[in-house]
């Protein structure tokens, strides 16, 4: 399965071809507009993308595999990324892993059966006055207890 | 140019270079893996830090260049630089340096291929610690395949990625990358996409600890068992500088040599090897050809059948030549020699062999399309070669005399025309092929690794083949064969007892040879002159 970009999304690439005289520089922004249509960045993704730069595929997953925020499998419709850093640890996130991964049954890492979320354990998120924090998708869910998770999960599932 | 003061050695270096680069220039070693002449700089394995004076922390010396001062600014009054390479703040970091560097590494160096010649042995040794602090588990993941014979063992990676800059930067097939990051990292290729290039052993070569394997040497012999033999690779016109490493009269493996002048610091997987297809030839004594298959004999029979052979197929006069670019310029220019007795060269031409196209690299790396790799030195040997196969094919059928091509000999329509022609076919050769299949009689030479004598490339460059081997049964080194047979057939004898007799011969008679000798070609070689004749 070949990867294209869609059409707004080829639009946004030719603007921003011009605004980098070197191609290769356009790696990044090219990966998110990706990773916003597919999910994911698939095997397919990483050959078109890096035709599209005029580089090896190697070299554009040297760059993918570098980031922790690309993801290279398919993820739940809701990606629940929980930080585990020292504040968010000490404000009580395992609480809300467990909490967590006992109503789906996930162990970090893993899908539901259904795709609809994902669970991560993931390093900081750069909130530690609002700790512990969650983020959902893109959107952050601050000073998490069990009770509160609860609610938002309840009203996504 | 700057004034810098390195230890105890003053050096004047030009304005802008490393401090690394100016110290290996002047045979000062700094500790280093990441660093490659041929490479980008990264300074990414932080071995080469050195001290500088007036700077408050440890500089990396592949990526501290010296500039010059203002006159009231100079250290000392003089110097704009000074580095301390052995100062105790340097040696004290390296050892924490290596610690690093060794925190996951196996310490499997008695069944590591690279013992011996690994550089995380000796500066271990040097400067390392007997002791790790590391208590927790070290990280272990399987050996890969990476592809081209080369294969990886990632617990004794150091992550220096000079072979990820090689294939970046030389070869421009850009199949290695670093995957991941922090504890995880490892060199990997992209799935469905291996490496595969023809320059792909050198990772191996370049490789500073035993992480990049090449499967065809590995588990075979420990490198302190092997001699090594610097020699010049003939499997094409570029003739790049090679090593080749040998024990018990059997190659094991071929590895570059570093030559500004010819191939730069590497070689191709063609030349690297080559040495297989060389090995055991069966061609260990004369062959005469009889009416059910061949019959060894030995070189008095068989130097009497060329005699007989030449008085009954139409006499001195109709002798035939055919000089080869696969042999070196001694055995050429006897040939040349006598031949010119015989019939003033009119009766010697061009062995032909196999033309491709170049193969160019963004690195700057030639593989030459042309496989006779020593073409302009046979034309330098035997003058007017060029044009010669036609008149080869007038007068009566005599004898062929024919130098071949180890097997890269190229059966044209006007080669075999010339095998029809003529009555009685003598095929000097060290590997069976087509060419020895269609002789009378062949007279076994050394493999090409074993020759001794003067290869000339397509730039004119003349280096010095070096035997590693010594011939095999009563196999004759290949100048002292046509020699014999010139001897025979001129009925005047030779003062040659070495290959270098005949390069000493070469000097004194060859326009454009007179600045080669022996001895001033050295480890690198020498560019034959272009004197008119």
């Amino acid at each position: 399965m070949s990867f294209a970009f869609d059409a707004p999304r080829t639009k946004r690439f030719k603007a921003l071809v011009r605004q980098y005289p070197d191609r290769r520089s356009l790696a990044l922004p090219l990966l998110h507009m990706a990773q916003d249509q597919e999910g994911h960045i698939s095997r397919d993704v990483l050959l078109a993308l890096a035709e599209m730069l005029k580089i090896s595929p190697a070299e554009l997953f040297d760059t993918v595999s570098f980031y922790s925020m690309f993801n290279l499998e398919p993820k739940g419709k809701y990606l629940l990324q929980v930080c585990q850093t020292l504040s968010c640890s000490l404000a009580g996130a395992d609480l809300v892993v467990d909490h967590i991964g006992a109503k789906f049954k996930l162990k970090p890492g893993e899908t539901t059966a259904d795709g609809r979320f994902t669970l991560l354990k993931v390093e900081c998120l750069g909130s530690c006055g609002t700790a512990p924090v969650v983020q959902i998708n893109d959107d952050y869910y601050e000073k998490m207890t069990v009770d509160k998770v609860g609610r938002v999960l309840e009203k996504l599932s | 140019m700057p004034l810098l003061k390195i230890d105890h050695q003053e050096l004047e270096v030009a304005a802008g270079s490393q401090v690394l680069e100016a110290a290996l220039a002047a045979g000062i070693e700094i500790p280093h893996y990441c660093y490659h002449p041929a490479l980008s700089v990264v300074g990414s394995c932080r071995m080469c830090i050195v001290e500088v004076e007036g700077m408050p922390k440890l500089q990396t010396a592949c990526s501290t260049p010296i500039g010059e001062l203002p006159a009231d600014r100079k250290v000392d009054g003089k110097y704009d630089m000074v580095v301390h390479t052995e100062s105790e703040k340097v040696v004290a970091a390296r050892k924490l340096m290596l610690e690093f560097l060794l925190l996951n590494h196996p310490l499997d160096c008695p069944v590591c291929d690279q013992a011996g010649e690994c550089f995380l042995q000796d500066y271990s040794f040097k400067y390392g610690s007997a002791h790790s602090r590391f208590i927790e588990e070290k990280r272990v993941r399987p050996a890969e395949d990476l592809g081209s014979g080369v294969a990886i063992n990632h617990d004794r990676c150091i992550m220096c990625t000079r072979c990820v800059r090689f294939t970046r930067e030389i070869t421009g097939t850009d199949e290695l990358f670093v995957m991941d990051r922090g504890y995880s990292n490892r060199i990997a290729v992209f799935d469905g996409l291996p490496l595969d290039n023809p320059l792909a052993g050198n990772v191996a070569d370049i490789c500073p600890v035993g992480a990049l394997l090449l499967k065809d040497y590995m588990h075979t012999t420990r490198v302190w068992h092997l001699s090594h033999t610097e020699s010049v690779c003939n499997e094409c016109a570029s003739g790049c500088s090679i090593t080749v490493d040998a024990r018990d009269n059997k190659i094991y493996r071929i590895i570059s040599r570093e030559n500004p002048q010819a191939n730069g610091y590497f070689i191709c997987d063609y030349g690297r090897y080559s040495f297989h297809k060389y090995a055991d030839s069966p061609l260990t004594r004369p062959l005469q050809r009889t009416k059910d298959g061949w019959e060894m004999i030995d070189w008095d029979t068989a130097y009497r059948q060329v005699l007989e052979q030449v008085q009954a197929t139409g006499g001195k006069g109709a002798v035939r030549a055919l000089a080869s670019p696969t042999f070196p310029n001694e055995p050429n220019f006897v040939l040349g020699q006598f031949m010119a007795r015989l019939s003033d060269r009119k009766n010697i031409a061009l062995l032909p062999t196999l033309k491709e196209d170049d193969q160019e690299f963004p690195g700057g790396f030639r593989i030459s399309g042309e496989k006779g790799g020593n073409l302009r030195g046979v034309q330098a040997m035997v003058p007017g070669l060029a044009a010669a196969m036609k008149s080869l094919m007038r007068g009566e059928p005599g004898v062929l005399i024919a130098l071949d091509g180890d097997g890269r000999a190229h059966l044209t329509g006007e080669l075999k025309r010339l095998l029809e022609l003529v009555a009685f076919k003598v095929v000097v050769a060290s590997m069976p092929s087509d060419l020895t299949a269609q002789a009378d009689l062949v007279l076994p030479v050394a493999t090409p690794y074993a020759r001794e004598g003067t290869m000339t490339n397509d730039k004119g460059l003349v280096q010095w083949l070096q035997p590693a081997l010594h011939p095999a049964g009563e196999v004759r080194p290949d100048w002292q064969v046509i020699a014999e047979l010139g001897q025979l057939l001129t009925g005047e004898g030779h003062l040659y007892t070495c290959a270098g007799d005949v390069t000493w011969k070469i000097n004194q008679t060859t326009p454009g040879y007179s600045q080669i000798t022996r001895f001033r070609l050295g480890r690198t070689g020498q560019l034959s002159g272009s004197e008119a004749a």
